[in-house]
């Protein structure tokens, strides 16, 4: 039995555990992972953004979709932005969502039809005020996150 | 010599303060940020150009005047288009200061209006006068500075390349025959060039003759994709 040749793997072995932990360090510390990170969370924050400016997009009334909507029975509100939604074909390349509406105090409904985001979620909101007998003021809360 | 080289006390010593090292600088914020300029800074860049194009109408200041207004793609109300506006107009493209698409609310014809211009809808006008204007070779090179991506940093002077188009959601060109915009140099797809690809959804305004558009709430909608790359 040569002991001097085992000297010689645990020199190796050792050596190659150094190379390979300063690697995974240097790979975690290197920038391209933080970026696509926040690449994509800029990505679905502007889908979301863009999508509830479109649907609220005024008209010369200075009414608008969303205004509608929000205006009418939560039930309505759903099943009609799922519809909208769905035209984007954002749902086939893994992008879900979580559709919210707050009235200042409570959360009045929500429609998770993809279920709870997970915590790198993006949350995007808008304004709605309705000018009925009284004015009321609703945020519209679009949670979206990658599969 | 048979012996190892190396002893293990000091492959030990030196294995625990190489890892103590680079944990210790890998938890020191922005340490390395000097010199990640080239692959972090195109994300912004193709962000802020996607803001520029999609909530924005463009700058165009009238040399005489000097007022400032955001409907540079007709600046005089003739309805001239893009060709038109070079050949009646002194200095056209130079007194284009920034491009943008959002379409003016003058062309929406809403006097009442406040707002300038509406985000996210975006003028066929202003989209055509886009792509003639790059069509005209001789005047091309002016739009990447009208676009912001021509910049200085650190006294270097950088410029970057663009590639955007209007696409419907499956990824077709809007008109696919005869696109209404597709502009820029071609996308490096080999080597180690970083591409930054941003896609925003828009409503294209004031025209009912584009095809491969989607209607979302009663606007016919597609994506702007602003590609850019050093």
């Amino acid at each position: 039995m040569n002991k001097k040749g085992q000297m010689h793997t645990i020199e190796a072995i050792l050596a190659l555990m150094i190379i390979i932990g300063i690697i995974a360090f240097a790979a975690r510390s290197a920038p391209q992972e933080t970026q696509i990170e926040s690449s994509i969370d800029t990505q679905l924050m502007l889908y979301g953004e863009d999508f509830l400016s479109i649907l609220d997009m005024e008209n010369e009334t200075h009414r608008s979709e969303l205004y509608d909507r929000v205006n009418g029975t939560f039930g309505d509100f759903k099943s009609n932005f799922s519809d909208q939604w769905n035209q984007t074909n954002l749902t086939e390349r893994g992008v879900f969502y979580k559709l919210e509406l707050y009235n200042g105090t409570n959360l009045q409904n929500f429609s998770a039809p993809y279920g709870e985001p997970p915590q790198n979620a993006v949350t995007v909101t808008r304004l709605v005020t309705l000018v009925n007998t009284e004015v009321e003021v609703y945020e519209v809360r679009l949670t979206l996150w990658y599969i | 010599m048979d012996d190892g080289q190396v002893s293990m006390d000091f492959l030990m010593a030196i294995t625990i303060f190489a890892l103590g090292l680079v944990l210790l600088i890998s938890q020191v914020p922005m340490l390395f940020a000097p010199l990640q300029t080239v692959s972090t800074d195109i994300q912004p860049v193709a962000y802020r150009t996607s803001m520029i194009l999609v909530e924005d109408g463009g700058v165009y200041e009238n040399e005489t005047t000097g007022y400032i207004r955001s409907d540079w793609e007709d600046p005089e109300e003739y309805g001239w288009n893009y060709n038109q506006n070079c050949i009646n107009i002194t200095n056209y493209t130079d007194n284009v200061k920034r491009i943008g698409l959002a379409m003016s609310t003058r062309e929406l014809g809403w006097p009442s209006s406040s707002e300038d211009i509406v985000p996210n809808n975006l003028s066929v006008n202003k989209i055509t006068a886009f792509q003639d204007w790059w069509n005209d070779t001789a005047n091309q090179s002016k739009i990447v500075g009208k676009l912001g991506l021509r910049v200085t940093y650190n006294n270097n002077p950088i410029t970057y390349s663009y590639n955007i188009s209007l696409r419907d959601f499956d990824d077709t060109l809007v008109n696919s025959s005869d696109p209404l915009l597709q502009i820029g140099d071609s996308i490096p797809t080999s080597g180690s060039i970083t591409v930054e690809k941003i896609e925003r959804i828009v409503a294209i305004g004031n025209t009912t003759d584009v095809t491969n558009t989607t209607s979302i709430a009663g606007h016919e909608c597609a994506k702007l994709v602003v590609c850019i790359w050093r």
